[in-house]
C-alpha cells in the first residue's frame, strides 16, 4: 500500500516536471516564430523599399540615345566627346579612356592640323608627352604613359610627319593636370600633352 | 601583525574610460606590451633632447609596446637605486626603463639608462653612452633599439631613415628629395627642383642614393648621389623612359628600366664601368625590378599576360617566372630582408592595396585598408611596411607591420609626401 | 506470492512498480542530500583569510592616521603624510592603468568616522569599484 501511494506521488511529480519541461519551450518556440515573422515581414518591407527608385533608370537611358554633339560629357565618354577638340592646331591636348591607349576619333582633326602644321614648318618640334590619372604604381604608369604618347607618334608619323620632329616622354601620374580623385579628374589626367618646343603655330 | 581582512563595502562605479587621443599610433596590438619609460633625469643641466619622450615614441610607434604616458607614474626613478617597484606592479606595467642625462663638458654629455624587469626586480640591460648634443637622438634611438631587440627578439630599426618625395605646388621649385630619421626629426633635403623626382632607392651601405629626375628639360634622367659630399652624377640618360633604378646587394649594379630599344626592359647597369645589359625581352611593359637578397634574381612587374603581375628572373640564366596570381593587378614589388615575404601593390575592386605575400608558404594577405596605396617599403628589420597614401586629397605616408596588425600614420608636413623608401641599417 | 494466471501465455508486460520503488528512492535521497550539500560549503570561513586579493593584483593601502593624515602606499615620499589630493590622483592614475585594483581603507579607531567616508568616496568618485576596510582583529579578553 505504500508503495502505491508514492507510486502516485511519484507519478505526480513526473507529469508536473514533463508539463513544466514543456510549457517553457512551447513558449520560447512561440516567440522565436514571432520573432521570425517579424524579421519576415521587415524583409518583405526591405525588399519592396528600392522599388519607388526604379523609375529613375530609363530616364538615364534616354539620355544616352541621344546625339553624339549634344550628349552630356561624362567621366566615360570624356576622352572622345566633341567638345574637347578642334581641328586645329588650338587642341594641345589628347585623353584617353581607362587603361588604354588608343587614340580617341573625336581628335583626330586636331592631330592632322598638328601634321599639316609640322610637315609644312620643318624647324617645327614638338614633344609628346603621356600622363597618366593617379591609380597604379608609378614607374607602371610611366610605361603607360609613354605608350600613350607612342600611340600620339605613330598617329602623326602616318600622317607624314617626320621623327625628326617628333619626341616622346612620360611623366605617368607625377603631373596631374587636376588634383582631384573624382572619376572626371581622373578622365582630364590621361592624357597626351603636345608641347611645341620650336615653330609654334 | 595579522591584518584581518574584511570586505565590508562593494560598490559599483562606472569604469573610468581612458580615451586618449592618439596621433600617431591609429591601431596597436592588443597585446602591446607594457612598459614604462621614465623622463630621465637631468641633475644639472638641460639637454636639448628628450631621450625619454624620443625612446617611448619609438617604442610606441613600433606597436608593440604600449608605453605609460609619464603623467600617469606614481614615482620617478632614474635607477635601481630610487626604483619603488610596488608602483610599477600595481599599474601593470612589466618593464621600466629609467636613465640620467649628465653634463660632462660643453656640449657633452653622459647618457646612462637601465632596462628594468618589475616582476622579477632585476635590471636586464644598461649601458653609458657619451654623446654630443647633436648626438643625443642618436643615443636615444640607439636604446630604442637595444630594448627593442631585447624584448622582442628582432633588431629595432629606429636609428634608419626614410627617403621621399615631396611636392607642394606653392613653391617655385615644387619637387624635393629628402630623407630623415625613421621618426620623421631631422629632415634633410637632398634635391629640390622644377620637374618631377621619382623611384628613389638607397645603396645597400646607406650612403648613396639613385632617383629619377626630369630635370634636364623635362626629360628623365637616372641619377645616383652621395649624401655626405652632395656629389652627384648622371648614369642613364637615353632616349625614352630612365626609371626605376634599384641597388644590387652588392652595390655595385643598379637594375633600371629604359625603353630605348621600344618598349620598357629591365637592364643592368654595371656602375663602375657604365656596361649595360638587357636582361627582359617581350614586348609588354617590364619594369619596377628588386633584387632579391641574394642578388641572384630579380622580382619585376611585368603585364605580358595582359594586366601588371610580378615576375621574377634569374640575373644569370634568365629564367623567369611568375610570382603573382592573385587578381588583375600587382605591382612594384618589395622583399624582407631575409627573402621570404613580398610585399607589393594589389588592387580589389578598383582600389589599391598594399599585401604581402609569403613566398614559401605561398599565403596571400592584404594588410592595408586605404585606397590608393603605392610605393611599399620593408624596414630593415622586416617588421614593418612604410607606404604612401592619400588622405583628403594629399598624399601622406602610413606604416603597417608585416601582419597588418599595426598600423601608424606617419607625422604629416606641408604638401605631398609620396615614394617612400625605408634605408638599410646605417 | 501466489498470483492468479492465464495458464495460456506468458506475462509480456514489465511490472514498473518495483523500478518506481527504486526511483523514488533515490529522489528521496537526491532531495535529502541536495539542499544538505550547498550548505556544506557554507563553511564558516576564516575571517582572517583575505581571499579576494589575488597574487597577480596587489591591493593599495590608504592609511588614515589618528590625526586624520592620509597615507598611500605608492609613490615617492610614502611616510609622509600625503594629501586627499595627492591620494585621489595616485588613484586616477593606478585606475586608468589596472581598473580593477583593489584598495584597502586602514583608519585608525581614533579616526572620526566622517575622515574615512570622505576617503571612500572620493575614492568612488575616482571609480573605484572595491574598497576593504582593513580592521584588527579584537584583542584577547586577558590582556
Amino acid at each position: 500500500m505504500r508503495s502505491s501511494t508514492l507510486n502516485r506521488l511519484f507519478a505526480l511529480t513526473l507529469v508536473a516536471t514533463l508539463a513544466a519541461c514543456q510549457s517553457t519551450p512551447e513558449q520560447e518556440d512561440t516567440a522565436e516564430t514571432e520573432q521570425q515573422d517579424q524579421q519576415e515581414q521587415q524583409e518583405q518591407q526591405d525588399t519592396a523599399e528600392p522599388e519607388p527608385t526604379e523609375p529613375s533608370e530609363p530616364a538615364e537611358a534616354m539620355d544616352e540615345e541621344e546625339e553624339e554633339t549634344t550628349r552630356p560629357v561624362t567621366a566615360d565618354n570624356f576622352h572622345n566627346h566633341p567638345s574637347n577638340y578642334d581641328a586645329s592646331t588650338d587642341t594641345r591636348t589628347v585623353h584617353f579612356a581607362f587603361d588604354k591607349s588608343t587614340v580617341p576619333s573625336a581628335a583626330f582633326g586636331a592631330l592632322k592640323a598638328h601634321a599639316r602644321h609640322l610637315k609644312s614648318n620643318s624647324n617645327a618640334r614638338v614633344r609628346l608627352a603621356g600622363h597618366t590619372d593617379e591609380r597604379g604604381t608609378r614607374e607602371y604608369n610611366v610605361a603607360l604613359g609613354e605608350r600613350r604618347a607612342k600611340a600620339v607618334q605613330k598617329y602623326l608619323r602616318l600622317q607624314g610627319v617626320s621623327s625628326d620632329q617628333l619626341e616622346t616622354v612620360s611623366y605617368g601620374e607625377e603631373k596631374p593636370a587636376r588634383r582631384g580623385t573624382s572619376d572626371m579628374d581622373y578622365a582630364h589626367n590621361r592624357r597626351v600633352e603636345i608641347e611645341y618646343r620650336a615653330g609654334r603655330p | 601583525m595579522r591584518v584581518l581582512v574584511g570586505i565590508l563595502l562593494l560598490w559599483l562605479c562606472n569604469v573610468l574610460h581612458a580615451s586618449e587621443l592618439e596621433i600617431q599610433v591609429t591601431q596597436g596590438r592588443d597585446d602591446a606590451l607594457p612598459i614604462a619609460v621614465v623622463p630621465f633625469g637631468t641633475p644639472d643641466s638641460d639637454p636639448p633632447e628628450d631621450i625619454g619622450a624620443i625612446v617611448a615614441a619609438d617604442l610606441h610607434r613600433s606597436g608593440q609596446f604600449d608605453p605609460l604616458p609619464p603623467e600617469d607614474l606614481l614615482s620617478r626613478p632614474h635607477g635601481q637605486e630610487d626604483m619603488i617597484w610596488r608602483d610599477f606592479r600595481v599599474l601593470g606595467t612589466d618593464y621600466v626603463v629609467a636613465g640620467r642625462v649628465e653634463t660632462t663638458g660643453e656640449g657633452q654629455y653622459r647618457v646612462r639608462y637601465g632596462l628594468y624587469d618589475v616582476p622579477r626586480q632585476e635590471k636586464v640591460l644598461s649601458q653609458t653612452y657619451e654623446p654630443s648634443g647633436k648626438g643625443l637622438r642618436d643615443v636615444a634611438h640607439a636604446i630604442s633599439d637595444r630594448i627593442y631587440e631585447h624584448l622582442t627578439g628582432v633588431p629595432g630599426a629606429f636609428s634608419t631613415r626614410i627617403l621621399y618625395v615631396t611636392k607642394n605646388i606653392d613653391l617655385e621649385r615644387p619637387y624635393r628629395l629628402q630623407y630623415a630619421d625613421a621618426d620623421g626629426a631631422r629632415v634633410q633635403t637632398i634635391l629640390r627642383s622644377r620637374e618631377p623626382i621619382m623611384s628613389a632607392s638607397w645603396s645597400p651601405n646607406g650612403k648613396r642614393v639613385a632617383y629619377v629626375s626630369f630635370e634636364d628639360e623635362g626629360m628623365p634622367g637616372i641619377y645616383v648621389h652621395d649624401l655626405a659630399t652632395a656629389e652627384r652624377r648622371r648614369v642613364s640618360s637615353y632616349p625614352g623612359i630612365n626609371g626605376a633604378p634599384a641597388w644590387s646587394p652588392d652595390g655595385d649594379r643598379l637594375a633600371i628600366t629604359l625603353s630605348r630599344d621600344g618598349n620598357p626592359e629591365i637592364y643592368l647597369l654595371e656602375l663602375g664601368s657604365g656596361e649595360l645589359t638587357r636582361l627582359t625581352d617581350h614586348y609588354g611593359i617590364d619594369t619596377e625590378p628588386r633584387w632579391m637578397p641574394d642578388g641572384e634574381s630579380l622580382l619585376f612587374t611585368s603585364n605580358r599576360a595582359g594586366g601588371p603581375q610580378i615576375y621574377e628572373i634569374n640575373v644569370n640564366t634568365g629564367n623567369t617566372r611568375r610570382v603573382t596570381f592573385e587578381g588583375s593587378y600587382n605591382a612594384r614589388a618589395d622583399v624582407t630582408p631575409d627573402g621570404r615575404f613580398m610585399v607589393f601593390v594589389h588592387r580589389i575592386d578598383g582600389d589599391f592595396h598594399v599585401a604581402v605575400k609569403d613566398l614559401e608558404r605561398g599565403t596571400f594577405d592584404v594588410v592595408t585598408s586605404t585606397e590608393l596605396d603605392e610605393s611599399p617599403s620593408v624596414a630593415p628589420n622586416g617588421s614593418m611596411i612604410i607606404y604612401a597614401t592619400q588622405e583628403g586629397g594629399e598624399g601622406i605616408l602610413k606604416a603597417v607591420s608585416m601582419d597588418g596588425q599595426v598600423k601608424v600614420e606617419l607625422p604629416s608636413r606641408e604638401g605631398e609626401v609620396r615614394e617612400p623608401a625605408w634605408s638599410p641599417f646605417l | 506470492m501466489s498470483q492468479v494466471r492465464k495458464p495460456r501465455r506468458m506475462m509480456a508486460d514489465i511490472n514498473v512498480v518495483p523500478y518506481i520503488d527504486v526511483m523514488l528512492v533515490l529522489l528521496v535521497v537526491f532531495m535529502i542530500t541536495a539542499p544538505m550539500m550547498t550548505q556544506g560549503i557554507q563553511v564558516n570561513l576564516p575571517e582572517t583569510d583575505s581571499g579576494a586579493v589575488g597574487d597577480d593584483q596587489e591591493p593599495v593601502v590608504v592609511t588614515v592616521r589618528e590625526g586624520g593624515d592620509y597615507h598611500i602606499n605608492v609613490g615617492e615620499d610614502q611616510k609622509e603624510s600625503a594629501s586627499l589630493e595627492t591620494v585621489k590622483g595616485h588613484v586616477l592614475r593606478i585606475m586608468k592603468n589596472q581598473p580593477g585594483t583593489l584598495f584597502l581603507v586602514e583608519g585608525d579607531r581614533a579616526v572620526p568616522y566622517g575622515k574615512v567616508i570622505e576617503l571612500m568616496s572620493s575614492l568612488q568618485g575616482a571609480g573605484v569599484e572595491q574598497v576593504g576596510l582593513v580592521t584588527e582583529p579584537p584583542e584577547p579578553a586577558d590582556s
